[in-house]
């Protein structure tokens, strides 16, 4: 068994079926190991969400082979891509993407019902989330009768209330403000601390810092260069990061 | 979703103006026939001895509303079976002599055979009606048992009659040619006369008649125009009725859609509508948007389901024309209903789309544009509140919640489901209760008996009423035995003038043993007791206790209303008496018709042909009133008239659930990404959508059948009024009503299933673009 949590070979996306289109993603081979953050980057229009969703299952690829966990993703039908997303993957957008005609807690327990037979259990483990994200409180209001940084940590707990294997975040905090930004953050990181693989997308330098490893997306593909291991309690680490991703074009 | 409301507008069309088609132009084929044929208005048929022809021809000439008195024409009735290949044809026949005023008044059209004036010596024309039932050909020999033995005769050709050829007045009429009777009948017996009368103007036929029977006592019957119409086209009244009462629903349904439709679009458009308004689009123009769009789908649709509506009319013309055997079909009213239901369908979507474009006209266009459509508003009323105490499915639980948040939607769709189920729940009930007349006869006002036939008197070795008697007492299968006869006799005024004269029956037994029934009183027993039927009841004001004075057997009488009944084979006019008063005003009197009731277990054909073998021609059994009633097609044109009701209403209640699901689908397209983004297989989100409609129809099928039990004996009792059925003989079919659950519920899984199909293939990238 590998020990990557997540591979892709030669992954191509086009929206366009014109040869000419350039792909917005394009022979990217990745690799992204087990109990790690990793971080994408890039412009506006490289890809990154993009990859997200094919890495995710959400979407297909025009072409390579992705592999969650050695499972391959890349040939799988809508329903058996439905199966592997409840049970192996969470995904948290940067929208918060809740149901608003359900509670809180109820959105949480429309994922976990999915997966597990045992709804007491999956109440339990709700409940456990909801407390260790602060939201435990707004348990039954409904989406539009909270913050949206509150949402997004209902967000957080639908997405890990499977236990998933891996958890996809896209902009998680880009609607949010710094505070609630902060929380969101402090989330993501004691859930990594946890052993949970993470790969998120972000534009915020400060977010990108809360990662074990940068990619950094540039049309559609990751040069040799373009990854970077960082260690987010070095000093000065900001100002290092944004030195390093202006010199790849940021 | 256009195209759903507009085929909705279509199918509202089509029910309204088929309704109003039938009430109002289906008539044409038969007046037209009538005109053509110079048909008599009133038809008399009296014996000689009793009424000179020429003093009632003379009489009636001289009438200011008579336009044409016909010559009499002689007639025998045959009672007994006429012969067709060696198959008796269980039937009575006035068997009438063609003459030369035939071709003048009266006249007769010759559908098969060879046109010429009038039956020759040796032929016989019939009319067509009774040779399709029968499938006689032309070329056919018909043996007429006669006093004299059986004569043959030939038949030449098939007529359109429009007194008689509907089938449903009996006896029937047949022709022969000018002297022919003689030929088999004694001159004795050949007494019997028809003369017929032309009016001017068919509603003076009642103040005609009047004057007429204040000059006349008149002992023998009458038939008028309008029971002629009635036999050809009362049950048309009736499907017409239930077609236009429906059509009224299936437009609301309509006008219903298009509302939804302008509120969807309205809520799409939202920020459109308020960049429109910035560059300076009045509300009327964005009105106007709205109500133009509306206007095309009227004039692509409405025209589509009048087309639809001439298809339906032209088979129930050529049905109508088969009977009367005349090919005329079109009739001249039907461009003013066309164009009248154009009009008012148009009048009713443009005001519907007026109304609800209103709303677009209202929106302020800074709030439009930077906030856009306001959000909407979720209902929690409905059940499970709390996901984790209920064990129900996830899909469930989802179609509960998609349910509640367009509650009302769902209420509305419910509604129309309802009103659909009611409406298939009725035609089930309603083609069953038709179907069950034979099991069910005194609640349509016949006697409960299996065979019915009549005592021959014109035989050479007849039988009398005590002989017969005497010989089916003794009969081992039969287990009652009814006696009766009918009698006419006229209603009299306070000035002692006859109003009107109606025909009944007189029972030889406690009318009870008969199985009669009645709707409120008793049954007569003493000579001065009589019942009536409901349409004279109401007529003449008269409830059980008042008095009533009549001219019957000759005298003047004054009975005792003892009871009100219904009975359908006279248009809701009638009486009912015991023997006792005739026998008071005629001792001789004595029955002729004999209805049996057997004995479980007995087979009723068998019997009918054991007791023409033991009785021979002493007897001339009579179709039953279930034979008759399928000779006539009664049954089978209501249920198909029905069956295509309810199939257009399923239709229409298929077009609201497309489009309430193709809405359903674009309200919860991000909802069903984010199902699909954490794990929901297409299946689960269909099934969701497909809870959600089912748990609408378990709604509406649980009301539907109560309701339709509780209001459809009601509903048909008001349409059926007017013949004579004011309490509807509702007779309930489980069996169908049970297989009504299964396949509703299949149907509509099926359909939303298929139509869900667009959720299913919600791509969750559109949670970037959103």
């Amino acid at each position: 068994m590998s020990s990557f949590c997540v591979e892709t070979e030669h992954l191509m996306k086009k929206y366009s079926r014109n040869i000419q289109d350039p792909a917005v993603i394009n022979d990217l081979s990745i690799s992204i190991g087990k109990g790690e953050f990793s971080v994408v980057m890039g412009n506006s229009g490289s890809g990154k969400s993009t990859l997200l969703y094919l890495l995710s299952g959400l979407d297909f690829p025009s072409s390579g082979k992705i592999w969650i966990n050695d499972i391959p993703v890349h040939n799988r039908s809508q329903k058996e891509l439905a199966l592997m997303r409840r049970s192996m993957i969470g995904f948290v957008f940067q929208e918060n993407n809740l149901i608003p005609n359900l509670t809180i807690r109820e959105n949480i327990l429309v994922a976990g019902y999915l997966v597990q037979g045992n709804r007491k259990r999956v109440n339990e483990n709700a409940d456990t989330l909801m407390k260790q994200l602060g939201i435990l409180a707004l348990h039954d209001r409904f989406p539009t009768q909270v913050s949206s940084g509150e949402l997004q940590r209902a967000s957080i707990a639908r997405a890990m209330i499977n236990n998933p294997l891996i958890l996809f975040a896209d902009e998680p905090t880009g609607n949010l403000n710094s505070e609630a930004s902060n929380n969101v953050l402090e989330c993501f990181s004691n859930l990594n601390r946890n052993g949970q693989t993470i790969v998120m997308v972000t534009h915020d330098l400060k977010s990108a810092l809360m990662g074990s490893q940068i990619l950094f997306l540039k049309d559609g593909a990751i040069p040799a260069d373009h990854s970077l291991c960082i260690d987010r309690h070095r000093p000065g680490g900001e100002d290092f990061l944004f030195n390093w991703l202006k010199q790849k074009g940021w | 979703m256009t195209l759903l409301t507009g085929l909705s507008i279509a199918l509202a069309t089509l029910l309204f103006s088929t309704g109003l088609m039938i009430l109002k132009s289906i008539q044409e084929p038969f007046d037209d026939l009538f005109n053509r044929l110079n048909a008599s208005h009133i038809l008399m048929l009296y014996d000689v001895n009793d009424h000179s022809t020429k003093d009632l021809e003379r009489w009636f000439a001289r009438q200011p509303e008579t336009e044409r008195v016909s010559q009499g024409s002689p007639y025998f009735l045959c009672t007994g079976p006429l012969l067709h290949k060696g198959n008796k044809m269980e039937l009575m026949v006035q068997l009438t002599e063609f003459n030369n005023d035939h071709t003048v008044q009266d006249k007769l059209m010759v559908i098969d055979g060879i046109l010429k004036e009038g039956p020759e010596h040796g032929e016989i024309w019939l009319p067509k009606y009774l040779a399709n039932d029968y499938h006689i050909q032309i070329g056919d020999t018909i043996g007429i048992p006669g006093p004299g033995g059986l004569y043959s005769v030939l038949v030449s050709a098939t007529i359109a009659d429009p007194h008689y050829g509907s089938g449903m007045v009996n006896p029937t009429r047949a022709w022969l040619a000018s002297g022919e009777l003689p030929f088999f009948v004694p001159a004795t017996q050949l007494s019997h006369t028809m003369l017929g009368i032309r009016l001017k103007n068919l509603d003076s036929t009642s103040v005609l008649w009047e004057r007429f029977t204040r000059n006349f006592t008149f002992t023998g019957d009458n038939l008028t125009y309008s029971l002629f119409k009635n036999a050809y086209l009362g049950i048309y009244q009736i499907m017409g009725n239930v077609i236009l009462i429906f059509s009224i629903i299936a437009l609301l349904i309509a006008l219903f859609m298009v509302r939804t439709a302008i509120t969807k679009a309205v809520y799409d458009d939202y920020k459109l509508i308020g960049v429109y308004k910035t560059l300076g689009a009045t509300p009327m123009n964005i009105v106007s948007l709205y109500v133009l769009q509306y206007s095309l789908l009227v004039l692509l649709f409405v025209p589509v389901g009048l087309g639809g509506t001439f298809y339906v009319i032209r088979l129930l013309l050529s049905s109508i024309s088969q009977k009367l055997g005349a090919y005329e079909t079109l009739g001249h009213s039907q461009q003013y209903i066309y164009v009248t239901s154009f009009i008012v369908i148009s009048v009713l979507v443009i005001i519907t789309a007026f109304l609800g474009s209103k709303k677009a006209a209202k929106i302020e266009p800074v709030q439009a544009i930077r906030v856009g459509a306001p959000l909407k508003r979720f209902s929690k009323i409905l059940l499970p509140r709390n996901m984790e105490a209920s064990g129900l499915a996830l899909p469930v639980m989802m179609g509960l919640r998609l349910l509640s948040a367009s509650f009302g939607r769902s209420l509305s769709q419910g509604i129309i489901i309802l009103i659909t189920l009611f409406i298939i729940v009725f035609s089930i009930n309603v083609s069953f209760s038709f179907e069950s007349l034979k099991y069910n006869k005194p609640a349509w006002g016949f006697e409960d008996g299996d065979i019915q036939f009549n005592r021959r008197d014109n035989v050479i070795i007849g039988l009398t009423h005590v002989q017969l008697m005497e010989i089916l007492l003794h009969e081992k299968a039969i287990h009652q035995i009814m006696p009766s006869s009918y009698a006419s006799l006229s209603i009299l005024s306070k000035d002692d003038l006859p109003v009107i004269e109606i025909y009944g029956k007189v029972y030889s037994d406690s009318l009870s043993h008969a199985g009669l029934l009645n709707l409120e009183g008793k049954h007569p027993q003493t000579s001065e007791e009589i019942s009536l039927c409901i349409g004279t009841a109401r007529q003449f004001r008269k409830k059980p206790g008042d008095s009533i004075t009549v001219f019957i057997e000759g005298q003047k009488a004054t009975f005792l209303v003892t009871g009100i009944y219904q009975d359908v084979s006279n248009l809701g006019q009638g009486f009912r008496l015991h023997q006792n008063a005739l026998k008071k005003l005629n001792p001789l009197y004595s029955p002729t018709i004999y209805s049996i009731k057997l004995k479980p277990h007995n087979n009723v054909d068998e019997y009918k042909n054991y007791l023409v073998k033991r009785l021979g021609e002493t007897i001339a059994i009579d179709a039953s009133i279930e034979e008759r009633v399928e000779q006539m097609g009664i049954i089978s044109e209501m249920k198909a008239s029905l069956f295509a009701l309810s199939f257009f209403f399923v239709l229409i209640m298929l077009l609201a659930m497309g489009s309430d699901l193709i809405i359903s689908t674009k309200e919860n397209l991000k909802h069903f990404g984010i199902l699909k983004s954490i794990g929901w297989t297409p299946a689960q989100i269909r099934q969701s959508m497909v809870c959600k409609i089912l748990c609408i129809t378990g709604v509406a099928l649980f009301l539907a059948i109560p309701m339709n039990l509780y209001l459809s004996p009601m509903l048909m009792g008001n349409i059926t009024g007017g013949i004579g059925l004011i309490n509807f003989p509702f007779i309930i079919n489980y069996s169908g009503l049970l297989m009504t659950v299964p396949i509703t519920l299949l149907l509509i899984a099926g359909f939303s299933w298929c139509l869900s199909r667009g959720a299913s293939l919600i791509n969750p990238r559109i949670l970037i673009v959103s």
